[in-house]
């Protein structure tokens, strides 16, 4: 299709006239054309085929023992889930192809197109049921309560957690049973925090699937299991239009169950159980009774109140961190100018070190890495770590803008027998920190931003919440717009209040 | 009195003020002129402790500091800053302030004047200087000669005994020249002293009751204005008034 374009396109230049239109219209054709071939690619289990290879999808940094690297050897991935692509893939007699992918969007990658088949401890949940044809599954995993050795608060029964602080992970089956019955749930984004904030006391107790609670619960010391709050099964799942692949993949994986294949591999990975018959002897039946239930939620009203909820959360972290931000920046550009020698070198380390470094990196130091030492609510070290990030800019912000006062207006200060702590705080400041006040409020509109990074340790503010929504109504367009529009609506009156402020500045 | 006792300053190795003893009388005007690099501007900034000197000491008004600056002379700097204005070329007015407000700033937080009566002193100072219709106005809303009024206005709220003006004619139109020199007099003649560095010699003659010929870092004569830019003695300010 490309050289026709060629060609045709050298025709177009032929023709002097018109010829800019006429080659604007060709480059859009193709990129229709594109497009349109890109999405009428072959799917189902004909185009698995036709590649020889089943691209599955899936996310390492679920770890042990789903999938994640050899630890020998960082090329290869090791784990239960690996060992059964690469078994289904045999029965199918293509070759498995991991695909890397963020766990949370496994299902919507899916739908994309990204890969053939999600297969990464994906729930069979009413939620997911509605969207993705579920394979039969091949693991029956139990939710299983941990709290700390010595709280007897904890008990086996839901009803008992009210009023406790759960931890799981975002979206997962245990997150649906936790917010069903109005427990408050502690998000996590990896295995390993929700059990290092439970020993340190941020939580009272962690809901997590049995094969996460043995790997990174049961290990420590100062925890116990106290018990299962219900169990679930891991499906793969495929595209509802791919009915071919999902039953040569169900196909196959009873081959696998028949053969003792399956419990082979989950007695290598240590999680082999006697309860694990029930899907070896898996019927059609069995599969019509789990996937009976279905749930279609949509977007609407509900969600744009817990939107609103995340967004005032969104508002207190971003208005607390400039906060301190501001002040602490201040501090840190007049100790930078007119301080001591050895503090402002001390204060450039800062501004350098806090500016070099990923924000993101800071907040998991200071929240995860520091909690030997101090103990910090979220929403507190969420205002202190983006305010000591964003000092950081502040302190070069105010730096120019002491820069931009003229020497003599220090000068005529001390004339008239200021001091120059005086002088400095009605003089100086006030007139750098006009200059410097565009840059604030932009970076204002920045932190706001960059507050979504806060969820990372557990503060659901407004784009936590949204994603948190859009798996559950498994659409990303409304749910995102939306929370884009409240975005907006908070950061659109600064800009103006910028742009104010920048025109006064130059009238002056 | 000011009394300067073998005043040295040196920028690296070059002598900028080379032992400097002199005594200026109260509530006289003292020119300073001479070539550029002379040590006039420097000499100024010395008077009121802006500019640090390596040794001998400076007594106005019965306030003496000695050389090492800012850290060794603290208690006398602050009371002789209160004896001493300054006002300076580019009279550098607080941006962020109205003319009031670059009048009140020092006597409400340098004396601790109540805002009301330093803002009606401001006024009386306003309308000496001529300027009460600006009282409300911004320094950029102000001309030169305007912002340089309330830079006088500024330095005589402190009520100091001694007002320093660099080069106060430098940055006005020739016409405003006679007004400011009419302002001076107007103002000396209240009791003030005055110590001037200027280039403007027509000036100089107008105002001053001594001048003082400064020539790399001494002064190398000094008299009543008629005698020494109408007659120097001295072959330094001779070539320095381009008489040879």
């Amino acid at each position: 299709m490309l050289s026709r374009c060629d060609r045709s396109e050298i025709r177009a230049t032929l023709a002097p006239v018109r010829a800019t239109n006429v080659r604007w219209w060709l480059i859009w054709m193709c990129l229709a054309f594109g497009l349109l071939s890109c999405q009428r690619a072959p799917t189902g289990l004909a185009a698995v085929r036709a590649r020889g290879e089943l691209r599955w999808g899936g996310d390492t940094q679920g770890g042990e023992p789903y999938v994640f690297r050899d630890p020998h050897n960082a090329d290869t991935l090791v784990g239960f889930e690996v060992d059964l692509a690469s078994a289904i893939a045999r029965e199918l007699n293509v070759r498995a192809t991991f695909v890397q992918n963020d766990w949370a969007n496994l299902v919507p990658s899916l739908e994309r197109g990204t890969f053939d088949v999600a297969l990464n401890g994906l729930e069979v949940t009413p939620a997911r049921t509605g969207r993705v044809r579920f394979t039969r599954p091949y693991y029956l995993y139990r939710m299983r309560l941990m709290a700390r050795a010595g709280d007897r608060r904890v008990r086996a029964d839901v009803n008992a957690l009210r009023g406790l602080r759960v931890g799981t992970l975002g979206n997962s089956q245990s997150h649906d049973l936790l917010r069903r019955n109005g427990i408050e749930a502690v998000l996590y984004e990896g295995q390993e925090e929700p059990y290092v904030d439970l020993e340190r006391g941020r939580t009272d107790a962690v809901l997590l699937d049995d094969i996460i609670a043995t790997r990174y619960g049961v290990v420590k010391d100062s925890l116990r299991v106290v018990g299962d709050l219900g169990d679930g099964y891991y499906a793969a799942a495929v595209r509802p239009g791919d009915e071919d692949l999902g039953r040569a993949i169900d196909q196959a994986l009873e081959r696998i169950s028949r053969t003792g294949e399956l419990r082979r591999i989950m007695a290598r990975w240590q999680i082999d159980d006697p309860r694990l018959d029930t899907i070896v002897r898996w019927t059609d039946e069995n599969q019509a009774q789990l996937l009976r239930t279905t749930e279609r939620a949509t977007f609407g009203t509900p969600h744009l109140a817990l939107f609103a909820r995340g967004a005032w959360v969104t508002v207190r972290v971003s208005a607390g961190a400039m906060i301190l931000a501001i002040v602490l920046g201040m501090l840190l550009a007049l100790s930078r100018e007119y301080g001591p020698r050895p503090i402002g070198v001390l204060c450039t380390s800062y501004v350098e070190v806090f500016r070099g470094t990923p924000v993101l990196l800071q907040l998991y130091l200071f929240y995860f890495g520091l909690s030997r030492y101090v103990q910090l609510s979220p929403m507190t070290a969420a205002i202190v770590g983006l305010g000591l990030n964003y000092a950081a800019y502040e302190a070069e912000v105010y730096r120019a803008g002491l820069q931009a006062v003229p020497k003599g207006q220090m000068e005529a200060a001390l004339a008239l027998g200021m001091t120059r702590g005086l002088a400095l705080r009605r003089v100086i400041v006030p007139q750098a920190f006009r200059m410097a006040l565009p840059g604030v409020t932009n970076d204002f509109i920045a932190l706001l931003k960059d507050s979504s990074l806060v969820s990372v340790i557990t503060v659901v503010e407004l784009t936590k919440q949204m994603t948190i929504t859009a798996v559950d109504v498994r659409s990303w367009l409304l749910p995102g717009l939306a929370c884009a529009a409240m975005y907006f609506a908070m950061s659109y009156p600064l800009s103006r209040l910028s742009r104010n402020l920048e025109k006064r500045l130059a009238r002056s | 009195m000011i009394e300067l006792d073998t005043v040295t300053k040196a920028f690296g190795d070059r002598t900028v003020l080379n032992g400097i003893t002199a005594t200026f009388a109260a509530k006289s005007v003292v020119s300073l002129v001479g070539p550029s690099g002379g040590g006039k501007t420097t000499l100024l900034r010395c008077l009121n402790g802006l500019e640090s000197f390596d040794s001998g000491s400076i007594t106005i008004s019965g306030v003496t500091i000695r050389a090492g600056g800012e850290r060794h002379n603290r208690a006398m700097l602050a009371r002789l800053r209160g004896r001493v204005g300054f006002v300076f070329q580019q009279w550098n007015l607080f941006a962020h302030r109205t003319a009031v407000g670059n009048i009140i700033e020092a006597p409400v937080h340098v004396r601790g004047e109540s805002v009301k009566h330093a803002t009606e002193h401001a006024a009386q100072l306003l309308a000496k200087v001529g300027m009460e219709e600006h009282g409300a106005k911004y320094p950029h809303e102000l001309s030169g000669g305007q912002q340089q009024r309330v830079a006088i206005a500024r330095a005589l709220a402190m009520k100091p005994e001694v007002l320093l003006m660099d080069e106060p004619t430098s940055a006005l139109d020739p016409e405003r020249v006679q007004d400011v020199t009419e302002l001076l007099k107007a103002i000396v003649s209240e009791g003030l002293a005055l110590v001037i560095v200027s280039h403007e010699m027509s000036f100089v003659r107008a105002i001053s009751d001594e001048v003082c010929v400064l020539h790399g870092g001494s002064i190398v004569e000094r008299g009543a204005p008629h005698e020494v830019l109408g007659s120097p003695k001295d072959p330094r300010t001779r070539a320095f008034l381009g008489m040879d």
